[in-house]
């Protein structure tokens, strides 16, 4: 916590160097045929950067990922909101929650295709699926938690209800729900790479399938650390954003 | 037959509540006519219990509707699934079950065992935490689905594989909350400890691990679920076990009321596991304040 930045920042170069460097070695050793080393990943990660194809990949997995994100925030927002206004709501929707949390929704994949085909309707469903509970939970935990004092002065002076939830409610339990979005936007990502692997093979999905397929496994390789860094890279812009918006409240 | 005294159950729920609403208006005395008390039907309504009836319940008889003018092949009906639940027993379906949660088990102890020291070096030594934390937080985020054409590769499509999956999936959440644990275990706690010499080993088995207990429980729990979620990904991807088995139900010939049975045996299955752990959880949860936030 209180050590210095670069003191972490060499600790974490040390760390990476280290993981290339037993990368390297056990790929050499030649005991498992399926690492190849480092040496060998990086040039083709460049390579298929250069072709660009997976690029054009990347890019329809992110559009069905923030296509889901984004009914996603809609429905976990407005129902969060709804549980948080009315404990009727909440009485309903809570054993759904929080079973949520530990069902496994991939055992829906199979019947997802019977009633929505394998197509980007699927897709998305499933990728709400990921998000939507984590966004809700959110939402209703932050609006519960502002305070009744500047709810009974809003009151006071006779704030209507859109303006209540406009001006007071929404601002205080903004913190919650917008921390809530960024777990959403992870867990988007990762929804929309696990549709394009189960559900027709697209994307990056068809890319490491067909790499897995020919047993080209340098590329196959390449094609996961790629995706393993988008994803982290679009998480890291996630985290980015939320700090900078709520800079206010470190403030 | 049971589909149709379920539905009548409901309707006369439905058809009842307005005559219930009548009697208590009419029961009320005439002086208190300007200000009614509270009907009965207004008393259920702040009732979960019939809240939860009322709105599943309903879920459940469109499902019925649904799946009886469309017909088993797009919908099985309710009953068609409770028969399908003994089938999966009577006919030994379920016995595919076994090598799964075994697998299940294994990886869940084996990434316990893992996440745990792993967790408190973390949240003990700065040293580590700089170093293993950007790995945690990165995988943790990422997909780990796109790991198992590699995961694969390594180990094959049996036993191996499938432990490592749930290793995969199971072992962040625990480490992640064994550390935040570790990491705000009381300053006058520790510093009390210290004071009398305890040994280093004996700090993590006698002040660290204890008073971190209801964070690593959550982790545990949070694990899990996760190590459940893993296991049917990796069984849906190569079509082995529990996962071939979800997947050939909606296939040819198909059998949805097996798959139905077969999900909702999952499902009850995932959640009694938590709400166990849940439950050891709140057991172990002191009185102050500052652990019952859960750590993320």
């Amino acid at each position: 916590m209180n050590r210095p930045l670069h003191v972490k920042m060499l600790r974490w170069a040390l760390s990476i160097g280290v993981f290339f460097l037993l990368w390297e070695i056990v790929g050499r050793s030649g005991k498992f045929i399926s690492i190849v080393p480092p040496t060998v990943v990086i040039p083709e990660l460049i390579e298929i950067l250069k072709e660009g194809d997976i690029l054009v990949a990347a890019r329809s997995t992110l559009a069905l990922a923030a296509t889901g994100f984004v009914i996603g925030a809609v429905i976990g927002i407005s129902t969060g909101a709804w549980m948080a206004a009315s404990p009727r709501v909440a009485a309903v929707l809570d054993p759904i929650v929080s079973a949520s949390f530990s069902v496994p929704f991939a055992i829906f994949i199979p019947v997802i295709s019977i009633y929505l085909g394998l197509e980007f309707t699927a897709k998305v469903v499933l990728v709400v699926l990921f998000n939507v509970f984590i966004i809700n939970i959110n939402t209703a935990t932050g609006i519960r938690e502002v305070p009744a004092g500047p709810k009974e002065m809003a009151r006071s002076v006779e704030t209507s209800r859109v303006d209540m939830y406009r001006k007071v409610i929404l601002p205080w339990a903004s913190p919650h729900i917008i921390t809530g979005l960024r777990l959403g936007v992870g867990r988007s990502v990762q929804g929309a790479i696990l549709a394009d692997l189960f559900l027709r093979a697209q994307a990056l999905g068809l890319f490491i399938v067909d790499a897995q397929g020919r047993f080209d496994i340098p590329r196959l390789l390449a094609a996961v650390f790629f995706v393993t860094i988008l994803a982290a890279g679009v998480m890291g812009i996630a985290r980015f954003i939320e700090w900078k918006i709520l800079a206010w409240k470190r403030a | 037959m049971a589909d149709t005294t379920h539905r009548e159950g409901l309707a006369t729920d439905a058809a009842g509540a307005p005559a219930v609403v009548d009697a208590a208006v009419a029961d009320a005395p005439p002086s208190a006519a300007s200000r009614p008390p509270p009907s009965r039907l207004k008393a259920l309504l702040e009732k979960k219990w019939f809240l939860r009836l009322v709105v599943y319940g309903g879920i459940l008889l469109v499902f019925q509707i649904i799946a009886m003018r469309q017909g088993p092949f797009f919908l099985p009906t309710i009953p068609d699934i409770l028969a399908a639940i003994v089938e999966l027993f009577a006919e030994g379906y379920i016995t595919v079950m076994g090598p799964t949660l075994q697998q299940l088990v294994v990886g869940f102890f084996l990434a316990m065992a893992i996440a745990i020291p792993l967790g408190v070096l973390m949240g003990r030594y700065g040293f580590w935490e700089d170093v293993l934390a950007p790995w945690v937080n990165t995988i943790y985020v990422t997909s780990k689905e796109s790991l198992l054409p590699i995961l694969i590769l390594i180990f094959g499509l049996g036993f191996g594989y499938r432990v490592m999956v749930v290793v995969l999936f199971a072992v962040f959440f625990p480490i992640i909350n064994t550390a935040a644990g570790i990491r705000y275990v009381e300053r006058e706690l520790r510093e009390t400890a210290e004071a009398f010499a305890t040994p280093p080993w004996r700090m993590v088995t006698r002040v660290y691990l204890p008073a971190a207990a209801p964070f690593i429980v959550a982790g545990v729990r949070m694990g899990l679920a996760m190590a459940i979620k893993g296991m049917v990904i990796a069984e849906i991807w190569v079509y082995i076990g529990t996962g071939e088995l979800l997947t050939a139900f909606t296939l040819s010939p198909r059998r949805l009321d097996l798959y139905y049975a077969l999900a909702t045996v999952i499902i009850v299955v995932a959640v009694t596991a938590n709400a166990l752990l849940k439950l050891a959880e709140q057991r172990l949860r002191p009185y102050s304040k500052l652990q019952r936030q859960e750590a993320v």
